[in-house]
């Protein structure tokens, strides 16, 4: 991504990534690609936690993100990183919606991107998707920040 | 190509050729749609090739069955493979399609009137 590094290492976890996604519904894309990317290179098969989970997981965060930030010059922010702890260890996926300082002004009348927009908000089964395969759900509200996690199978 | 459509003896067939989500539910929308709009009122959607299905699909799908039903209409959907089903019993969807383990089922059950 010209102007934005896709990966900066600097910020990253150790042996995770973080990544800008792109603004639009390419950002899911990029982010599938991303965290299974991960899994497969830093876990052998039988260790990595279920593709059903992880992909819907990942995939109806960022979805929601981008669906909600609207006006966003820049898309979520997607951390991702192998958590050796608790043993067996966790995937942990963490999508930020946007830094709230990069909203773009509509003009009079408020700035957009603030909230979700009403004509596009889901009907709630993304959410229910993610509470229903990820081992553990966090939501961090005023951060606009959620944070998955998905337990890995024992050797 | 995310899907194939057919016609044949008054049951329009769309099979789902990889997966129905957000960056083809509309598409997928305006191949049932134009149909409906053309006369046709039966209609299966066949998942056998299908390998998943996201809450962009899920709800393209409520959709068009709230849609065709209005329109005196019937919609099945067949060949849900696990993973697939696991995503419509979460979200307690398999209690409000019309789903058949086969197409011939469901091609069989649209010919005789679609209710099941």
């Amino acid at each position: 991504m010209r102007g934005e590094p896709a990966v900066r290492a600097r910020e990253a976890p150790a042996g995770g990534l973080l990544v800008r996604l792109p603004a639009g519904p390419g950002a899911v894309r990029r982010a599938e690609s991303a965290v299974l990317g991960l899994a497969a290179g830093r876990l052998p098969a039988e260790r990595r936690p279920p593709w059903l989970a992880v992909r819907t997981g990942v995939r109806e965060t960022v979805a929601n993100a981008v669906l909600h930030g609207g006006g966003r010059r820049r898309g979520p922010l997607l951390e991702a990183a192998v958590e050796r702890r608790p043993r067996p260890g966790r995937l942990r996926v963490t999508v930020v919606q946007a830094d709230p300082l990069e909203v773009t002004r509509a003009g009079p009348g408020g700035e957009r991107g603030g909230g979700p927009d009403p004509g596009r908000a889901g009907s709630g089964r993304g959410l229910v998707l993610v509470r229903g395969l990820a081992d553990a759900v966090r939501f961090d509200v005023p951060r606009r920040r959620v944070t998955l996690w998905f337990d890995l199978p024992r050797a | 190509m995310s899907f194939e459509v057919s016609t044949d003896a008054g049951v329009v067939e769309v099979a789902v050729l990889d997966e129905l989500v957000l960056e083809n539910k509309d598409r997928f929308r305006e191949l049932i749609e134009e149909r409906l709009d053309g006369g046709e009122r039966a209609f299966l959607v066949d998942f056998s090739r299908a390998s998943y299905i996201d809450s962009s699909g899920l709800g393209a799908l409520v959709s068009l069955y709230n849609r065709i039903r209005e329109e005196d209409g019937e919609l099945w959907l067949a060949g849900l493979g696990d993973d697939i089903r696991t995503l419509f019993e979460l979200t307690r969807l398999d209690s409000v399609f019309h789903i058949a383990e086969e197409r011939g089922e469901a091609i069989q059950a649209l010919q005789s009137g679609g209710r099941g």
